[in-house]
């Protein structure tokens, strides 16, 4: 059987990508381009420190979709190269938590497996941040059930935070269930001598950031102030990353996770920040083939990481200019195909886009969509509103709201969360739609601005290889696609019917 | 310096009343505080009741638009002259209609009446994604000779949430600092009253001048402008409110010097 006929994989890398890369790394794209070298699934684990090749243009088998990585940053021995070396202290590397055949990010299922194949003794599995609180005992399914039943990390963050000078903290916080016993711990919580808030998270796909990274405007759109500066370079950040852009730019992110993930003693050599800096800016992801659906490329169709290479990171909310416009050539009647299931689905693809772009229905009380001068709550629109840039679907804007996810009363699967209760100060401008007393697994952003408005706001995260990184949303509510759209359907009131929520599952994972 | 712009303030509120005087017939204004209603028209339209009379303020639109559509779960102050034209969405027009969300939510305000068969006012963009993208307008870098600007932002009643057009005009503002090498920059916020039309006085908060000044004063550094070159001030009073224009007070004015300073 052959699958892949990707002799169009690599498209000469853009210009955009050329100047992120340093000369060296340019050159390689201009190497003649190979077939995708294909990864089985009983290959799909990479280990930390593993002397394994990373290849230009690779296909991963999936359990759903296979993802294809495209990336020109080849010349490396992956056993000593900072992405994928066990630098810290815990026998992780970066690679643990962001696995290429998920998507560069980390599926629930590969948690499990590592679990049974590993006892548990996987490092995966640090105390730090894999188990519930660092002070559960060590190797009990029970001390590691966030991972292990929603794929969440601990993220210990300082309360209160460090606000800008000229900024005031608008609110207090008490624990109000703690089923972790983490927050009120004496060691770790937040009445320790380091007083934390421990939320808890998905790690998110560390790939296409040429997009993520993108700076469409120069003021924020949701506070009407500019987006802030990177420190190190002074240049605007575009505030997307992480679930609370508490940090700006992959060099910090690569420092922090050095020293909070992978628990390094001495911190990364600059040479080292460099090197991983432009290693994830080299990364390009999507799913590239559909266990029912086939080639994702075919039929006319463009899916696959080679279009997410060569394109631009524009805005995509436009009838004419579209987020996702790979799936076009399947909307024609008797879309060519080897099978019935699979016209059916590709079919079934193509109407799930045009569900994403076109069907219309309230989206209301989110803050920092709503809220956006000229929106207005509610507002009739689309998935597309808020999942706007092409290629990805994020929010360019930047994309922090309060979609309802961990805050109450909409929030979903919360019983094994951490419950927070906020209390906003009667001088500070209430929640626009939450009010002063607001009730929430994971304050948001709201833990770096100290602001009542950012209560519950969570960054949109991009929306390639879907079908190999379940659970979804930040705080893996939602464990499979299907989750997703009953989630919305139930929050804004959509009446989907069985069928559109089924196009819309198979549309998104096809991307 | 404040006094005086008050007494400006109300001179303009004279000649304002002096002209509606001799005017044919005369322009409505109406000032209120109400619920927003939103009807569920396949665009759909904000209206507003106001004694017994429903009235229609915009239709949904994105955040590009003129219009600043309000919010279920808040009151809104709606300032605007009543238009003449025909009923749309069930509603008398409101013209120059200037929204202001109040902040405290109020669980009340949830009315979405269905579309009765009303339809909405042509439109281009319908309730998903605008058709095409708008090529952005070039921006013109102002000619010398330079001299002295001024540029005004208005904001919402009680509110120092700088919307798109105000941030578009800073743009503006620190790229003619860079080119006239502006001299000084004078920040001055001011707060208002509202007179309803029922003839309620609604008085902007006692810090609100100092904050959007404030805030403005923090952008302009943030963008570049030394600190040095910064004068910030705010009025401790409100100024006053005719029923009509009472939008233009809630104000943060920029001036630009530039050249030498006189001796
Ligand atoms: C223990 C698991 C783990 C390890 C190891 C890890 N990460 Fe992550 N990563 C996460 C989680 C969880 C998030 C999301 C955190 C949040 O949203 O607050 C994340 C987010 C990111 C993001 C942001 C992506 C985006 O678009 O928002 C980047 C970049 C990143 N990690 C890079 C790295 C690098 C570089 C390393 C190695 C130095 C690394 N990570 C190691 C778990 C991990
Ligand atoms: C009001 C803005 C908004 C609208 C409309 C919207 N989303 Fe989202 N979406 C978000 C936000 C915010 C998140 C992140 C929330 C979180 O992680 O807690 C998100 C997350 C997601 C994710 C999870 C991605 C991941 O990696 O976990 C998927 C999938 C998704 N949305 C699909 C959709 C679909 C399908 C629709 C239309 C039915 C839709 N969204 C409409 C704002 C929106």
């Amino acid at each position: 059987m052959t699958i892949f006929s990707s002799t169009r994989a690599l498209v000469a890398f853009p210009i955009a990508l050329a100047l992120l890369c340093s000369a060296s790394v340019a050159s390689d794209t201009q190497a003649p381009s190979q077939d995708a070298v294909y990864i089985d699934a009983k290959q799909r684990w990479w280990k930390p420190g593993e002397a394994r090749r990373w290849h230009e243009s690779m296909r991963f088998e999936g359990r759903t979709a296979d993802v294809e990585i495209i990336s020109p940053d080849i010349d490396f021995d992956a056993a000593t190269h900072p992405f994928f070396a066990p630098l810290g202290t815990n026998g992780r590397a970066c690679v643990t938590c962001h696995q290429p055949a998920d998507g560069m990010s980390l599926s629930l299922d590969s948690i499990r497996e590592q679990w049974q194949r590993t006892k548990g003794r996987d490092p995966l599995f640090a105390m730090i941040d894999g188990a519930n609180c660092p002070d559960a005992e060590p190797g009990k399914p029970q001390s590691h059930s966030l991972l292990l039943e929603r794929g969440l990390f601990r993220m210990p963050l300082p309360w209160p935070p460090k606000l800008p000078e000229g900024e005031t903290l608008e609110f207090s916080i008490e624990v109000v269930r703690d089923p972790t016993g983490c927050n009120t711990s004496p060691r770790f919580g937040l009445k320790s001598d380091n007083p934390t808030i421990s939320v808890f998270r998905r790690p998110r796909p560390v790939a296409n950031l040429r997009y993520i990274l993108t700076v469409p405007n120069l003021f924020n759109i949701k506070t009407g102030v500019p987006v802030m500066r990177d420190p190190e370079t002074g240049e605007r950040a575009n505030m997307n990353m992480l679930a609370d852009a508490r940090v700006l730019t992959p060099r910090a992110q690569a420092r922090d996770a050095a020293k909070n993930h992978l628990q390094i003693v001495s911190p990364l050599s600059e040479e080292q920040v460099a090197t991983l800096d432009r290693f994830q800016r080299g990364i390009y992801m999507a799913a590239v083939r559909h266990r029912t659906g086939g080639a994702l490329d075919a039929a006319g169709a463009t899916g696959g990481a080679s279009a997410v290479v060569t394109g631009l990171p524009l805005l995509g909310d436009f009838i004419e200019r579209r987020v996702f416009h790979y799936f076009d050539p399947w909307k024609r009647p008797d879309v060519p195909a080897d099978t019935a299931a699979e016209r059916a689905f590709r079919e079934s693809v193509a109407r799930g886009e045009e569900i994403f772009m076109m069907r219309p229905f309230y989206i209301r009380d989110v803050t920092h969509l709503n809220t956006i001068i000229g929106m207005g709550n509610p507002i009739k629109r689309t998935c597309a509103t808020c999942h706007n840039m092409q290629h990805v679907g994020i929010d360019g804007a930047p994309g922090w709201m309060d979609l309802g996810t961990n805050t109450l009363p909409y929030a979903e699967k919360t019983e094994d969360l951490p419950l927070f209760k906020v209390t906003c100060s009667a001088e500070a401008r209430p929640h626009p739609y939450l009010g002063r007393t607001i009730y929430t697994t994971d304050p948001g952003r709201a833990l770096i601005t100290g602001k009542c408005v950012d209560v519950g706001a969570i960054n949109l995260q991009q929306m390639r290889g879907l079908a190999e990184r379940a659970p979804y949303f930040a705080n893996g509510s939602a464990a499979d696609l299907m989750e997703v759209v009953e989630f919305y359907d139930r929050r804004f009131d959509m009446k989907l019917t069985e069928q559109e929520k089924q196009d819309l599952v198979n549309f998104m994972s096809a991307l | 310096m404040m006094m005086r712009m008050r007494l400006y303030a109300s001179g303009l509120a004279l000649l304002g009343a002096a002209c509606t005087a001799i005017a044919a017939t005369p322009d409505r204004y109406l000032s209120f505080v109400t619920c927003p209603i939103i009807r569920d028209t396949e665009l759909p339209c904000w209206l507003a009741e106001y004694e017994g009379e429903l009235y229609f303020l915009g239709m949904q639109g994105d955040s590009a638009s003129a219009f600043n559509s309000p919010q279920l779960k808040h009151r809104a102050l709606i300032e605007a002259k009543v238009g003449s034209g025909e009923r749309i969405c069930g509603g008398i027009p409101l013209e120059s209609v200037h929204v202001s969300v109040m902040q405290e939510i109020d669980s009340s305000c949830e009315t979405i009446l269905p579309a009765e068969g009303f339809t909405p006012p042509p439109y281009e963009r319908g309730p998903g994604p605008a058709v095409r993208p708008h090529p952005a307008a070039p921006r013109k870098d102002p000619a010398p000779p330079y001299t002295a600007q001024e540029y005004v932002l208005e904001f919402e009643f009680d509110n120092e949430f700088l919307a798109r057009r105000n941030t578009r005009k800073l743009e503006e503002l620190v790229r003619f600092v860079e080119l006239s090498k502006a001299r000084a920059v004078r920040i001055e916020g001011t707060r208002a009253i509202s007179l309803l039309s029922d003839g309620t006085r609604l008085v902007e908060s006692e810090t609100i001048a100092k904050r959007r000044a404030e805030r403005v004063a923090r952008i302009l550094v943030d963008l570049g402008i030394p600190t040095s070159m910064i004068e910030t001030r705010w009025s401790a009073e409100p100024l006053p409110g005719n029923g009509i224009d009472d939008y233009t007070r809630r104000r943060v004015t920029i001036r630009v010097e530039v050249g030498a300073a006189a001796p």
